[in-house]
């Protein structure tokens, strides 16, 4: 289109230029017409007032000779004028004088033959007749000429308002054509990306009902396989009563019981990728979940890998089982820490996000505020066809005996029972990165008022021993804000020199179980013995293992795991002081 | 026959000076047009050049229109006109009667013509189709409507009263196209300028009317004085004529308005051609009488 209009404006303007060049040459004929005409009536008039000159004096031989000699000369002056107008009118191909021109030819050749005759007054009187005539060419070439510049000025005048709206509609065209081929363009582009999205949606779709199903076969499975297994447990444990003295028999049942409890672990498992693990939702804020959980997954992941854990400071409140989400940061944490063998970098980030509909990566997802976290490392990374299935049941990279394959789908069930999403970007050599958007709850504040001001509130002293200083600090301010007196220490022996030494009442020890000074079971005998109305309570960050080693195992004091929140172990105290 | 009598009259000789006309120096100018349109259409078209020659002579002018060619030959003759714009034929005579001077011309008038007319409907091609059908010219005295169209007529081989069924002559050249565009005659001769400025000022309308056939160029009309009239008058009124210009802007409606794109001074001669048409038709008249 724009071509086009150019091509017009270009056509039209040679053609408009070609035509005013024509006209601009025919005015500039007439003009040397009218000059040459100009000429010969000059020369006429001499001729003339010569022969007037002769008129009115008497000849004389020389006289007579001067007078035919000057005569001759503007004679042949005259010829030559004619014969430059005869010439300018063959070069511009004009005959519309002709008839003119061919009078004054006519009439000079008459001039000539009288003057041959030397018959004066009829010499005088067509010299005069020729002069008319002559003057008569020069107006008609200078009205000719005004005309074609007349001509020329209209044609000009008519051209530059064409000229100027060709050149507006050249604009215009241009412009529209601009936005047009924007349009389409951006069109083209925002279908595009609608198809993306589509296929993405469709994609995951049918992920999501490959997951289904296969959670509800394996649910099925999970649950007639736990019933077996009580059944297993149940009567292993009885033929483990009755066979008492036959210690062969025993141990052999005991290896049956012990894989039958860890094939319960498994279907454990199972069900909560299959959403049929009962779930008990509470609010929680995210950030103090991965704080708590933090020197936990220090431990878990070891020396040789960097943990760097960011949490905004804005409030990010949850609803979810607690337990369950520890269970899909630990998976999450510890598939980091295996994608990570020669050492690397995890950071795990938790923080307050809005989601809109331009998010097309999101997926499905409704617009909202969630809770984002995030689990990246910079490990081996998995490949397009790795990554499709990573959340499978069964599904797993790592090497025989090492894995189960049930560590990501666990954290999938968990967190589409939440009503969360979860996705997962990864890179071969590049590392991998999980986010996971979870509701954000607005029960927050409801919930701890309930709680701080009904349940878990009290009035009496607590002793916190304990050599982390962050757990002393974080344990003092919240169960002083609850109303207790903390009193802390920051290990066994400081313990004991607070229980001796203070006069008043001490009403609960709350006591870690591995210190460096002494053990959390030594301590708390000594306490105890020297406040015989506390009640005591251990706290302890370490496998059961450990914990059974240091002697706390199987005595009547309550042991609660880190990390846990603080309206756990305030509930506790509640409790243990009721 | 009255028409081609006042031709060989015309010819025979030219009629005794009027002595009692002498030379004069009015301060009225008395300027007569002729007829050769209706009355309106000339005071219209006559207007701006009377204006323009007032204030360029400093003359008081009167416009006389007569009301037919032989009227205004004789308000001429009679020294009633100080100028007047005649045709060719009318100069001729005024010529021949009272030694009338030519002053000057239109560029046009040195190669003027005269158009055929007919109906837009008719399809014929030539004036040699129209042999039986009812033929009009303008006025008797007319150059362009008559005399001229004559002379090409006969000396192409076509006796109008001859020719044509019936012969009519119109009162100007615009009844004569009324005539054609009316189907009142089957074909007309007028004047071609007149002819032209009807259509384009809507007079005349193309859907109606068609022109046929052009005949040759000729000298027509011309502005010719009294020969008694001042002459520094005459220089005068002459120098005015010659000073209009179509680059100014100001006299471009007033050339506009006269069909000109500028005045030439005249001579006698000019009107050579004419006068030898009219000789030419005398002598064809005398060895054809009938």
């Amino acid at each position: 289109m724009v071509i086009a209009a150019t091509a017009l404006l270009t056509t039209l303007y040679t053609g408009q230029h070609a035509e005013l060049a024509a006209q601009d040459r025919i005015a500039f004929y007439h003009l040397a017409s009218s000059a040459a005409s100009q000429q010969l009536r000059r020369d006429t008039r001499s001729i003339n007032l010569v022969l007037q000159a002769a008129a009115n004096t008497t000849e004389t031989a020389a006289g007579g000779f001067s007078l035919t000699a000057r005569v001759s000369a503007a004679l042949h002056s005259m010829q030559a004028d004619l014969i430059k107008l005869r010439e300018l009118q063959e070069q511009y191909a004009d005959y519309q004088f002709s008839s003119t021109l061919g009078r004054l030819t006519e009439r000079f050749g008459a001039i000539m033959h009288l003057h041959t005759e030397a018959s004066m007054d009829p010499l005088l009187e067509s010299v005069e007749a020729f002069e008319l005539n002559i003057e008569q060419l020069r107006r008609l070439h200078m009205i000719a000429a005004a005309n074609e510049l007349a001509s020329i000025e209209a044609q000009a005048r008519r051209v530059l308002p064409n000229m100027a709206i060709l050149m507006a509609i050249l604009i215009v065209t241009c412009v529209v054509g601009w936005y047009v081929t924007r349009l389409l363009r951006e069109s083209l582009v925002n279908q595009k990306r609608a198809e993306e999205a589509l296929a993405a949606s469709v994609e995951r779709m049918h992920h999501m009902q490959k997951l289904e199903a296969l959670g509800q076969l394996v649910g099925g499975v999970a649950h007639d396989f736990n019933n077996l297994l009580t059944a297993i447990l149940g009567q292993a444990s009885l033929l483990e009563d009755k066979s008492s003295r036959d210690e062969p028999m025993r141990q052999g049942l005991s290896e049956i019981s012990r894989a039958a409890e860890q094939a319960a672990l498994l279907t454990k498992q199972l069900l909560t990728f299959s959403r049929r693990q009962p779930i008990e939702p509470k609010i929680v804020d995210l950030n103090n979940l991965i704080r708590d959980m933090e020197p936990i997954l220090r431990r878990l992941i070891g020396e040789d890998i960097k943990l760097t854990v960011r949490c905004d400071d804005t409030q990010n409140t949850i609803e979810l089982d607690p337990g369950q989400f520890h269970q899909v940061i630990l998976n999450l944490a510890v598939n980091s820490r295996d994608a990570l063998p020669d050492g690397g970098e995890i950071l795990l980030t938790a923080e307050h996000v809005q989601i809109d509909s331009d998010d097309h990566r999101r997926g499905d997802m409704v617009n909202g505020r969630y809770a984002k976290l995030a689990v990246i490392d910079n490990g081996v990374g998995m490949d397009k066809k790795t990554l499709d299935r990573a959340f499978e049941p069964f599904f797993t990279t790592k090497q025989k005996g090492r894995g189960t394959g049930l560590g990501l789908a666990t954290v999938h069930g968990i967190i589409t029972a939440a009503n969360g999403h979860i996705f997962v970007d990864s890179n071969p050599e590049k590392g991998t990165c999980f986010e996971i958007y979870l509701p954000s709850s607005t029960r927050y504040a409801e919930k701890v008022a309930a709680d701080s001001v009904s349940e878990l509130a009290g009035s009496e002293t607590v002793l916190v021993v304990e050599d982390e200083e962050q757990i002393r600090t974080l344990l003092q301010g919240g169960l002083g804000s609850l109303g207790y007196r903390v009193l802390t220490a920051s290990g066994g022996t400081e313990g004991l020199e607070i229980c001796g030494s203070r006069a008043e009442s001490i009403d609960a020890i709350v006591s870690d179980v591995v210190m460096p000074d002494m053990n959390g079971a030594a301590f708390m005998k000594d306490a105890l013995d020297m406040r015989p109305d506390a009640v005591g309570i251990y706290m302890s960050g370490y496998t059961d293992d450990i914990v059974l080693q240091t002697g706390v195992g199987g005595s009547a004091i309550p042991l609660i795991n880190k990390p846990f929140e603080l309206d756990e172990l305030a509930r506790l105290i509640r409790d243990r002081l009721n | 026959m009255k028409i081609l009598t006042l031709i060989l009259a015309m010819t025979v000789c030219a009629c005794a000076n009027d002595d009692d006309r002498k030379s004069s120096a009015p301060d009225v100018i008395t300027i007569g047009v002729l007829p050769d349109q209706n009355k309106s259409d000339l005071t219209r078209r006559y207007a701006p050049l009377m204006d323009y020659l007032e204030t360029e002579t400093g003359l008081d002018i009167v416009l006389s229109i007569p009301s037919d060619y032989e009227e205004f030959l004789d308000e001429f003759n009679a020294g009633h006109l100080q100028l007047a714009n005649f045709g060719g034929m009318t100069f001729i005579q005024a010529e021949q009667k009272s030694q009338a001077v030519p002053l000057v011309m239109r560029d046009i008038d040195l190669q003027f013509t005269s158009c055929y007319i007919i109906n837009a409907s008719d399809g014929r091609r030539s004036v040699a189709e129209f042999e039986g059908e009812v033929f009009s010219f303008g006025p008797n005295l007319s150059t362009s409507g008559h005399i001229m169209p004559r002379y090409f007529l006969i000396t192409g081989g076509i006796v109008p009263e001859r020719f044509f069924s019936s012969v009519q002559y119109s009162s100007g050249h615009d009844q004569t196209a009324k005539w054609v565009s009316d189907e009142i005659v089957a074909i007309g001769v007028a004047n071609c300028d007149i002819v032209q400025s009807m259509f384009d000022d809507g007079r005349l309308s193309t859907a109606k009317l068609r022109i046929l056939e052009t005949t040759p160029p000729y000298p027509n009309y011309v502005w010719a004085t009294q020969a008694s009239l001042d002459l520094s008058l005459k220089h005068l009124l002459r120098d005015a004529f010659l000073g209009l210009d179509l680059t100014n802007p100001m006299h471009l409606p007033l050339l506009k308005a006269q069909g000109a794109g500028g005045y030439l001074p005249a001579g006698r001669d000019d009107f050579e051609d004419i006068r030898a048409a009219v000789r030419e038709l005398a002598s064809l008249v005398q060895s054809d009488p009938n």
